[in-house]
């Protein structure tokens, strides 16, 4: 009993100190005027001062908002319909489908708007054989309209995971009532299927407005040529505005990022539990009963696979020929640039190639022991009835508040200001802190979705024969989460080879990680190196992802 | 409504066949009950009627309209129908009121609103439920929920109601005053209608006229006291009713009658199919038609008491005759004399 109680403690103690020491670092750094680390710093307001009335920033505000709510204004509705779709009706091949709409989440945004600019940006491949073959290309990648409507597009699939888990569990009765009443199928999702599953929709709508105030990647590389600013790249471009580290000006970007994450978390955390609640009012009669399509069948199936073409293939295409071509331009045949050379050169610089292993170390071995980590926590706060319960449940929403991106800062900080830390700065452990720390809500719902199989009467069976709390969890419990732990590190795995924001200012000789080489390489228009190690990155969240598929792990965790 | 006819309807489910060539007609202003053990196939055929379901094979017509036609490829669905169907969950939405549940049908077929609250109100006035258009679903009683399930399905004027086992979701209690609601709204409403149902009872309060369904057959078809009194198949007798059963051998047979007898015992009945002398057979009784005397006499065995239930109303006694248990419904407490069991032969069957 005492063992396990101290080994609660523990994990409340550990939890508690990664989630907040860099919190905490960030805040504090917002109120100096100088660096933390220079002795002459002192308390002061000057940095808010500075950054408010600072035009740029406010202009990267109103076009975060603009981009956040109009990307939701496209995700939702699309991405609710196509939940319908796949989940209610027989529409051809939806099985397949499935698993394939979610791709986009797996993929790196700096990979899909790499894909973009090579696909459709000015001399874009498909931009120049359009061109080619009608005369004119009449689109802009660069404007801040592609901007929402990629955003909006490659954010349909959140909207999906969630309206479709709400959908799956609704009575087919309640939609055969309205079809027998005189409904056809757009009529029955309208009025019966989409109302019902109101809450989960709602909640979708927050997480992708949410989601929109942390886009890095895709304003990064769509933004920038057309001088578009948002927070994040406001906040990263800060970096070298002054010259000298301006730490106490990005810790404000960093806090007023953190001030409107936080309450849209809080506000996700509410209605993720009306979301579950609602549903059960439903019918009964679980049975998977498709609702018939059908004439709609097929112009239904086309507007899925249009959607897909243009948030997948469009840009997966563009990455794969760009990686295989050694220059394009206007005028050249795709025959006589194919080559293999842009990987070959991967292998000339050792920071690629410490990078992709890095990758695959960070994403395979770090992955498990991010798993590992996040069991512990679920573990120890498994049917623990103790107020500490709940401080661990917000401890592990409070990462969700802080993008990759103001992350990664501030464990930069965190390294350096923490001395006895600072030897791991240059090394991965920092970059797998802050992984681990910035998805631990994530991972979190992850074990609490394996642990919710375990039913109570097989643990108390556990008690009543004589084990204590602390045998049942070990030869009772955790035997029984065996293989929701296994999905989980294949999920993590995958985020973990995505992640690209997190590593940004970690980046450094010893810590380089494919995502953040690419963010960097970018900026110096190493086009060949990045499209090369977009590709890398595509493949190895293709193999993680296929044998997760291949192990029945569902994708939506 | 026109006359409902399905002909030689057939659907398989992977191996299983759930349908095997169902055909019956319903004439205008009749009730059919759709009555069989589950797996019979009786729900899936109200669903192939009212198109949630398509067969594999058949033929589905209301009076001029071909709702389903394998052969020629029609294929009516189900929001077209114009038909009424009432769930066995009741299937009533919770985001919508009491009101907004009954009008939907309306408010789908373009009536204009002020008929719409018109003919919402009616149905609701029809059903006893007047008052209670602002309440959600989650706030009313099974048996009220119920009750709008139906209104929604009616509200429209359909022109058959379809109901699934529309009494099991209520308890024992509940089940017996809606039964004769039930019956009595239908026969007010002059409505067709077809009721699936595993609950005998159900079926023979409720209907005109009972089709006995299994393994996707139909087994028989007639009015409820055809199908209890009159069984056609050993299946059809066991499914109605409480009975006892006698295993024996024919040992005479006497045109409509036959005499069966077991190792001590030997009793004579209404033949209801053909067998020879010899042959193995089945006697089946209902219990209440079982009768005890104190003497031997006329198709009686002797009998031993060996348990008496106590059920209110009546007593359950269990009796064995040799290698016979055999139970009967008696109004007085049980005695401590010599029983004789009596089998009236009119009432004896043998299969």
């Amino acid at each position: 009993m005492r063992g396990l109680r101290l080994y609660r403690v523990l994990v409340v103690l550990i939890t508690a100190s990664a989630v907040l020491l860099p919190l905490g670092i960030v805040l504090y750094q917002s109120v100096l005027d100088a660096p933390f680390f220079q002795p002459s710093a002192k308390l002061s307001t000057s940095a808010f001062s500075f950054v408010f009335s600072d035009p740029d920033f406010h202009r990267a505000f109103a076009t975060t908002a603009l981009v956040a709510v109009g990307m939701t204004l496209i995700a939702v509705p699309l991405g609710s319909i196509l939940a319908f779709l796949l989940i209610r009706t027989d529409l051809p091949g939806r099985r397949v489908l499935e698993p394939v709409v979610l791709i986009p989440i797996f993929l790196s945004p700096v990979v899909l708007a790499f894909g973009y600019v090579v696909a459709a940006g000015p001399v874009g491949f498909f931009t120049l054989w359009f061109k080619e073959a009608f005369g004119l290309a009449p689109w802009n990648v660069y404007s801040l309209a592609s901007l929402i409507v990629i955003a909006g597009l490659t954010h349909i699939p959140y909207v999906f995971l969630y309206t479709s888990s709400a959908l799956r569990a609704l009575g087919a009765d309640l939609e055969e009532a309205a079809r027998v009443a005189g409904a056809g199928a757009a009529r029955v999702a309208f009025s019966v299927s989409l109302p019902m599953v109101r809450p989960a929709i709602l909640y979708s709508a927050v997480l992708v407005f949410f989601l929109g105030f942390e886009l890095f990647g895709l304003p990064l590389i769509l933004g920038d040529p057309g001088g578009l600013l948002v927070l994040s790249t406001y906040l990263y471009k800060l970096t070298n505005r002054l010259g000298v580290p301006s730490y106490q000006l990005m810790a404000v970007v960093a806090v007023a990022i953190i001030a409107i994450a936080f309450p849209l978390v809080y506000l996700q955390r509410r209605l993720i539990g009306a979301s579950a609640r609602f549903v059960t009012v439903g019918g009964k009669g679980l049975s998977p009963r498709p609702l018939r399509l059908s004439g709609w069948r097929w112009p239904a199936l086309a507007l899925v696979l249009v959607w897909l073409a243009a948030t997948v293939l469009l840009p997966l295409s563009g990455v794969f020929l760009r990686a295989f071509v050694s220059s394009w331009g206007e005028g050249i045949r795709l025959a006589q640039v194919i080559t293999l050379e842009n990987f070959r050169e991967l292998f000339d610089y050792p920071n690629l190639v410490r990078g992709i292993l890095n990758t695959l170390g960070i994403a395979t071995f770090g992955g498990a022991l991010a798993v590992a980590w996040y069991a512990l926590i679920g573990l120890a706060n498994h049917r623990w009835q103790s107020g500490w319960s709940r401080v661990l449940d917000y401890l592990v929403m409070v990462p969700r508040g802080m993008p990759g991106l103001v992350a990664g800062l501030a464990f930069l900080w965190v390294f350096l200001f923490v001395r006895p830390l600072s030897p791991l700065r240059s090394t991965l452990f920092s970059v797998w802190l802050a992984y681990s720390v910035v998805w631990l809500a994530y991972g979190m719902r992850l074990i609490s979705s394996a642990l919710l199989q375990v039913s109570p009467d097989l643990e108390e069976a556990g008690l009543t024969v004589g084990a204590s709390r602390g045998q049942v969890l070990r030869q009772v419990t955790i035997p029984l989460i065996r293989f929701g732990l296994i999905g989980s590190w294949l999920l993590v795995f995958m985020i973990f080879v995505r992640e690209y924001s997190t590593g940004v200012y970690l980046l450094g000789p010893g810590t380089e990680v494919v995502g953040s080489l690419i963010v960097s390489l970018w900026a110096t228009g190493a086009i060949d190196i990045v499209a090369a190690l977009a590709v890398v990155n595509v493949l190895l969240v293709a193999a993680g992802m296929g044998f997760a598929l291949r192990l029945g792990v569902r994708l939506h965790g | 409504m026109d006359r409902l006819s399905v002909s030689n309807v057939y659907k398989r489910l992977g191996a299983n066949e759930v349908l095997k060539g169902v055909s019956f007609e319903l004439r205008r202003g009749e009730v059919v009950a759709l009555l069989g053990p589950s797996g019979s196939g009786k729900t899936t055929l109200l669903r192939a009627i009212a198109g949630l379901d398509h067969p594999d094979s058949g033929r589905i017509a209301l009076g001029n309209q071909v709702l389903f036609d394998s052969e020629s490829g029609a294929q009516v669905p189900a929001e077209q129908r114009n038909l009424g169907l009432v769930f066995q969950s009741y299937a009533l939405w919770p985001h919508r009121n009491v009101f907004d549940n009954v009008a939907y049908g309306l408010r789908l077929r373009k009536i204009p609103s002020a008929e719409v609250q018109k003919r919402v109100s009616i149905a609701l006035r029809q059903i006893g439920l007047e008052g209670m258009e602002e309440r959600y679903p989650h706030q009313l009683s099974g048996g009220q929920q119920q009750r709008v399930a139906i209104a929604r399905a009616i509200a429209y004027n359909p022109q058959l109601l379809l109901l699934d086992e529309p009494l099991s979701n209520l308890d024992a209690k509940l089940r017996e005053e809606a039964r004769l609601w039930l019956r009595e709204i239908i026969e007010q409403l002059q409505i067709s209608a077809i009721c699936v149902t595993h609950d005998q009872i159900e079926a023979l309060a409720i209907a005109d006229r009972v089709l006995l369904l299994e393994k996707g057959r139909i087994e028989q078809e007639g009015t409820p006291q055809e199908i209890y009194q009159d069984p056609r198949t050993i299946f059809a007798a066991e499914f109605m009713g409480s009975n006892n059963e006698l295993s024996g051998t024919v040992v005479d047979v006497k045109g409509a009658m036959a005499e069966i007898a077991g190792p001590d015992w030997r009793l004579c009945g209404q033949l209801k199919v053909d067998h020879h002398t010899g042959e193995k057979a089945t006697a089946v009784i209902r219990i209440e038609r079982t009768q005890t005397s104190d003497a031997p006499g006329e198709n009686t065995v002797a009998g031993k008491l060996d348990a008496a239930v106590y059920l209110g109303e009546r007593w359950d006694y269990l009796f064995r005759a040799g290698d016979l248990k055999v139970r009967v419904r008696a109004t007085a407490a049980p005695a401590q004399k010599p029983y004789w069991l009596h089998f009236p032969k009119e009432s004896l069957w043998i299969f």
